[in-house]
């Protein structure tokens, strides 16, 4: 899955662009670029971004 | 949560206390740090320990009688105590430089020490070294009081000189001191030595602060009755307790600590060997640099730190017990996100399997400290609801739907237990088919609490409880067998007044027929919370041994296989050493008689039986799925209801229950490891795809997520030519995707 992915919203039929979002999580939050569709707003986790760089940001933020 | 809550726990613990020879030393030097320097040839380190704490390091090497080689615990072994007088000689002879000193700026307040003989002279020296204003008054013509007739006065008054070669102290040889005089400085200490002038005030002298009626006079040494030792000792913590008095002027504020004069606790020293003391090959020059680093080596560094070495956790951290406990008090008082928590990691970390406590001679159980931290931030809406949230809804499934209780009065009610339930039912059925023909027993099918005990979820404890004890009630209190030791222990602690007995227990002497294992010779690995239970252990070899030739008993004292206190989420690194080491600890098959251990023993690939093999053989020797688990529970539930009952079951259903869905073997083995079942993955797809609300790329694999209370499941799957899904990976993440991002 290393591989990027082109990937388009089946809703509105665009394809996503990177995009700053606001996550938040353990009563603190933060905006990170992911991709997003640029129509209806919806943002795409990839597996390699939730159980990499956003697991280690969890740990970090729970042991906080 | 107040300091004393959590220090409560761990109040037994002395692995932060003083050795026990630097107890019985007269000014508490840390021996074992000393020595350790001198093991290392560390001759100037060695030196300013001895130098600070002894002040006057040759008077201690040639007249101490050294009260530390009483309680040197080497003594225990049949050994010689350490050496300290030629050691600390050596020390001395090899340390090159100047004696101890602060770098501080000059103080206003003055002081008068009456007596340069050693009491005086310690209590100068510990002034002077902060830099008031000492003066010094003594009626001979030098220092040394009684010591100046001594044979070795000599060296004693070149140490002397040495330690105040860097002070600028006003001595006044040939001068008494006169009474009006001293009330002129802020504070006096009377060091007259034996039979000298106490100004009329030895009868008010405070034995425990050093005070007198007069205020800001002190008293101590030979005048007061004090030995030599005893008097170095004693100036050097007066110039203490004399800088707290300049400080407050309060002298009655000044106490003794207590602690400094502890005992020490004398301790076991497993596989440490024998090794006898090493005299100095020339007596009249003492040691070489080489035989006083071997001497200083012998000693063994007396701390208790077995939980440290032992639990995992504990070895991962490197926290004393009293540490995690001030951690953990800490953690209460912390406001997120304006302060952070020190111990979260390790409170979640932990087994709670009490293997800490079965080795430590106090019995200091870190796993009662955790869980009381657990419920404390669970209380405080502090904890973290992703790492437990699995094993929640699985007790939430647990008290609900799949619970079942035959519920008619009897005298025995059998506990299978939820994992057994769920990962072997038919042996479930086959205990109950046969206890049924031998006792008047009913079921119940349940969830034990662990997992919210475990979680800190006091609610649902409370609540499961509250549901396994009604039903309990209803049936006339009958005696509990619980297969699974960890419901055991559980419903002891939760269920006081119930009865409950190992399932294990219960066959053996019911002279169960045993049938042949797969295996010729294996090892018992008894689960944690059986680790005391003797009479359990002895049961389950007694099967295990009629079922095998040769059993061989693991010596791991009761260490949990790494599922205890669901830490496998809050640590999956610490998880994967833990279940490694367990593993390891034999390289024969394993027979387990927990549902857990089975299931955490197969998944390392390990060959291991259930010990209900040998009585009720099982036709499958692989861990079901999270969804077979699930359908077993009910099926479970189902012909019980049927059997018992004459009722049929029929379990509730959801929309995408009949979604057709592959799953890829990578998906399935991820779905196992982060606890994501096929379920979410229907009703994942099943969402999205009426409403097309998925991504997807040009081979066809569409990405989706659903959004639950705590976690969000993704899914990344394709539709296939026969109408149904291909899932090919699963994951899911604990943090938000905020508004913006939907």
């Amino acid at each position: 899955m290393s591989e990027k992915r082109v990937l388009k919203c089946a809703k509105c039929d665009v394809e996503l662009t990177e995009r700053q979002v606001m996550f938040s999580y353990m009563r603190r939050s933060f905006g990170h670029a992911v991709p997003v569709c640029p129509r209806c707003g919806k943002a795409y986790i990839s597996r390699d971004l939730a159980e990499g760089r956003m697991a280690e940001v969890e740990v970090l933020l729970e042991d906080k | 949560m107040e300091l004393q809550d959590s220090k409560a726990f761990v109040q037994n613990c002395f692995h932060d206390e003083s050795a026990s020879c630097a107890c019985a030393c007269p000014f508490h030097l840390d021996i074992r740090g000393f020595l350790k320097k001198v093991a290392k040839g560390r001759w100037p380190a060695a030196y300013r320990d001895l130098s600070t704490a002894i002040l006057f390091p040759s008077i201690a090497a040639e007249l101490c009688p050294q009260p530390c080689r009483s309680r040197c615990q080497r003594e225990s072994l049949g050994d010689e105590a350490l050496n300290m007088a030629e050691l600390e000689k050596a020390c001395i002879r090899f340390a090159t430089g100047e004696a101890a000193d602060f770098r501080l700026p000059p103080k206003e307040e003055t002081v008068a020490v009456v007596g340069a003989g050693p009491a005086g002279l310690a209590c100068a020296i510990g002034l002077a070294r902060k830099k008031y204003a000492v003066t010094v008054f003594e009626k001979e013509q030098g220092w040394g009081g009684h010591l100046r007739s001594h044979p070795r006065f000599a060296l004693f008054d070149a140490d002397f000189s040495k330690q105040f070669a860097p002070q600028s102290v006003d001595f006044r040889f040939g001068t008494e001191a006169d009474f009006e005089l001293l009330q002129s400085f802020d504070t006096v200490y009377i060091a007259s030595g034996d039979g000298g002038c106490d100004f009329g005030l030895g009868k008010s002298w405070n034995s425990k602060n050093f005070t007198t009626e007069k205020a800001g006079f002190f008293m101590g040494g030979g005048v007061v009755g004090m030995s030599l030792m005893e008097s170095i000792a004693c100036g050097g913590k007066l110039s203490q307790l004399m800088e707290a008095y300049l400080k407050t002027g309060r002298a009655e504020l000044i106490v003794e600590n207590e602690d400094e004069y502890c005992e020490g606790h004398m301790m076991e020293h497993p596989g440490e060997e024998k090794k006898a003391i090493i005299f100095p090959a020339d007596p009249e020059n003492g040691y070489t640099k080489d035989e006083a680093k071997a001497e200083a080596a012998r000693c063994m560094q007396c701390v208790c730190d077995r939980c440290l070495k032992e639990c995992e956790l504990m070895a991962h951290y490197r926290k004393s017990p009293y540490k995690l406990a001030a951690d953990i008090c800490g953690d209460s008082h912390t406001m997120p996100p304006f302060s952070n928590c020190e111990a979260t990691r390790q409170t979640y970390s932990c087994n709670m399997c009490s293997h800490c406590s079965n080795i430590c001679p106090e019995g200091v159980d870190m796993g009662k400290l955790f869980r009381f931290s657990r419920e404390d931030r669970w209380k405080q809406k502090k904890w973290v609801p992703g790492l437990h949230d699995y094993w929640l809804r699985e007790l939430d499934f647990n008290g609900d739907e799949g619970f079942y209780c035959s519920g008619k009065k009897c005298t025995h009610l059998f506990f299978p237990g939820c994992q057994l339930s769920a990962s072997s039912p038919q042996q479930v059925k086959d205990v109950w088919n046969y206890l049924g023909d031998k006792l008047d027993i009913g079921i119940m099918l349940g969830c034990c609490g662990a997992p919210a005990v475990w979680a800190g979820d006091i609610d649902r404890r409370e609540k499961n409880t509250a549901l396994i004890r009604s039903h309990w009630e209803a049936m006339e209190r009958p005696a509990i067998i619980c297969a699974c030791a960890t419901c055991s222990d559980m419903l002891k602690t939760l269920l006081p007044e119930a009865e409950v007995r190992s399932l294990y227990e219960l066959l053996h002497e019911l002279d169960a027929p045993v049938h042949s294992l797969p295996f010729a010779e294996a090892a018992v690995f008894d689960p944690c919370s059986a680790a005391k239970d003797e009479k359990v252990h002895s049961s389950v070899a007694s099967i295990a041994e009629k079922a095998l030739c040769s059993i061989e008993k693991l010596d791991d004292g009761g260490k949990c296989c790494g599922y205890g206190g669901h830490m496998r989420l809050a640590n999956p690194e610490l998880y994967k050493e833990i279940t490694d080491n367990r593993v390891k600890e034999s390289s024969l098959p394993y027979i387990v008689y927990c549902a857990n251990c089975l299931e955490v023993f197969r998944s390392k690939g390990k060959d291991c039986v259930h010990i209900l093999d040998a009585l009720f053989p099982s036709a499958s020797s692989v861990t079901p799925t999270l969804a077979q688990k699930k359908a077993n529970s009910l099926r479970l539930k189902g012909e019980l209801m049927q059997e018992i009952d004459n009722k049929s079951f029929v379990p509730s259903s959801e929309p995408w229950d009949s979604l057709p869905l592959e799953i890829s073997a990578e998906a399935q083995a991820n779905m196992e490891d982060k606890l994501i079942t096929e379920s979410e993955m229907k009703e994942l797809i099943y969402t999205v795809e009426a409403e097309r609300d998925y991504f997807e790329d040009g081979s066809g694999l569409r990405s989706a997520c659903l959004m639950k209370e705590v976690l969000t499941f993704w899914a990344d799957y394709r539709q296939t030519e026969d109408g149904g899904y291909l899932l090919e990976n699963a994951y899911c993440h604990r943090m938000h995707i905020g508004e913006d991002g939907k």
